[in-house]
């Protein structure tokens, strides 16, 4: 029952990413709600469920963009897993541990997907990347805690 | 307080979740090769643009609430100012219909095929590519759209639907690597050529470029680019854009290359007019 909730919440934030209103956006870059719900669900639910959630918001986010689908594949459910791995040895469950390792994740899976697509000109890639990061860990405290209530809700802990 | 999960792993869902996308990724790859959109592609946009299509109405309705209700006393006097426009263009509008039927008419009495207006459909922006060099857009039309349609504004060309499904499809822009329009300078004897993409003069704005078929070109600035429709992906005659420079190959000197600014704002549409190839 978690997972198809956290199958809808990224249908959401899919389509919130895609949609980001003009106003909001900083020179142009939105934030990468995807990136933030897929470490929002490791950090919530462990491994298995970051990588649901990796394979989910790839699947949406690729075909919503018309990219190519494994590499996106491989981003989201490497961040999924590993994430997932760590939580409660190295990472916390915590809103600010969320945003830490969404900070980190959005420059990972940017790198990931830049190694299947490069562009001509790196300069803008950078600065793209260099605005998206911070972006979506601020936002990523919000999406843990869309998450963490979603688990607590569904799937409560023995 | 920090939690402690239990750290054994549990693979097998992993496992088979990456098979499951190994299986995507070569549906989408036998998808691609035959020209077409994978099924779970065309599944997960089936779910996701509907929603975007209601954030994009809901964004713009709360807009409109909130300028209302910022501007509570400016919108009477607006409201009052655009009724008088909408009678005045009603106005104009059954005098042109007046206009349409007598060329009916007319073109009866000359024998002439009769003339039918082209049904134009409008869409709306609901999604725009993210990517450096993929520039496209996912439009929602009132009506089924068509791969191969032809999107532009009142302004200019825009680019062409490259998928459909149902109502919504996603349209490649003038502004994306992969596009190519045949086109012609609007000039007696116009010379012809290609025009790509130009991100790479794109400091100040949006451009595209022109290079023409043959050496020696006569490209001005200010000259007027339209569709030449050669190759059939376009219609003949679609405006596409003014040239602003013309360069010279630091190799060949016959060799042109007219760079652009297109009519149509590309980075700027909220709405867009959709036509079939023939229109």
């Amino acid at each position: 029952m978690s997972y198809l909730a956290y199958a809808v919440l990224l249908i959401l934030l899919t389509a919130m990413e895609r949609t980001w209103p003009g106003w909001l956006l900083i020179s142009g870059q939105g934030p990468e709600l995807v990136v933030a719900a897929v470490v929002a669900i490791a950090l919530c639910a462990g491994p298995v469920a970051g990588c649901f959630g990796g394979l989910v918001g790839a699947l949406l986010l690729g075909s919503v963009e018309s990219a190519w689908l494994g590499g996106a594949f491989f981003a989201f459910m490497l961040v999924g897993t590993v994430v997932g791995v760590l939580r409660g040895s190295l990472l916390a469950e915590r809103a600010p541990m969320a945003a830490l390792v969404t900070l980190a994740a959005v420059p990972l899976v940017e790198i990931i997907r830049l190694l299947f697509a490069a562009p001509p000109d790196p300069g803008p890639w950078l600065l793209q990347t260099a605005i998206a990061a911070p972006y979506s860990a601020l936002l990523a405290i919000p999406v843990f805690a869309g998450f963490q209530a979603v688990t607590r809700l569904l799937a409560p802990e023995p | 307080m920090r939690v402690r999960h239990n750290q054994t792993v549990n693979w097998g869902p992993i496992v088979a979740m990456i098979v499951v996308a190994a299986v995507f990724t070569w549906t989408q790859h036998r998808a691609q090769a035959a020209g077409e959109t994978a099924l779970v592609e065309r599944g997960a946009r089936a779910v996701v643009w509907p929603v975007q299509s209601a954030l994009v109405r809901g964004g713009t309705f709360t807009r409109h609430v909130a300028v209302s209700a910022y501007r509570g006393r400016h919108i009477v006097r607006e409201n009052e100012e655009l009724e008088r426009r909408v009678q005045h263009l009603e106005a104009e509008r059954l005098r042109m219909v007046g206009y349409y039927h007598d060329n009916i008419a007319m073109r009866k009495k000359l024998g002439w095929p009769s003339l039918e207006a082209p049904p134009r459909i409008t869409a709306r922006v609901i999604d725009w590519s993210s990517g450096r060099q993929r520039k496209r857009v996912t439009i929602e039309a009132n009506r089924e759209l068509e791969r191969g349609n032809i999107v532009r504004t009142d302004a200019g060309l825009v680019g062409r639907v490259i998928e459909a499904q149902g109502n919504r499809g996603t349209a490649m822009l003038l502004t994306d690597a992969e596009s190519a329009v045949a086109a012609r300078v609007q000039r007696e004897g116009g010379d012809l050529g290609m025009v790509y993409a130009a991100p790479e003069a794109s400091e100040h704005g949006v451009m595209l470029k022109m290079v023409p078929h043959s050496h020696r070109a006569d490209l001005r600035p200010g000259d007027f680019i339209v569709s030449s429709g050669d190759g059939g992906v376009y219609p003949k005659g679609l405006p596409i854009g003014v040239i602003e420079r013309v360069e010279t190959s630091s190799v060949n000197v016959a060799s042109v290359t007219a760079y652009m600014r297109p009519f149509a704002d590309l980075e700027h549409l909220d709405y867009v007019l959709v036509g079939r190839r023939g229109d």
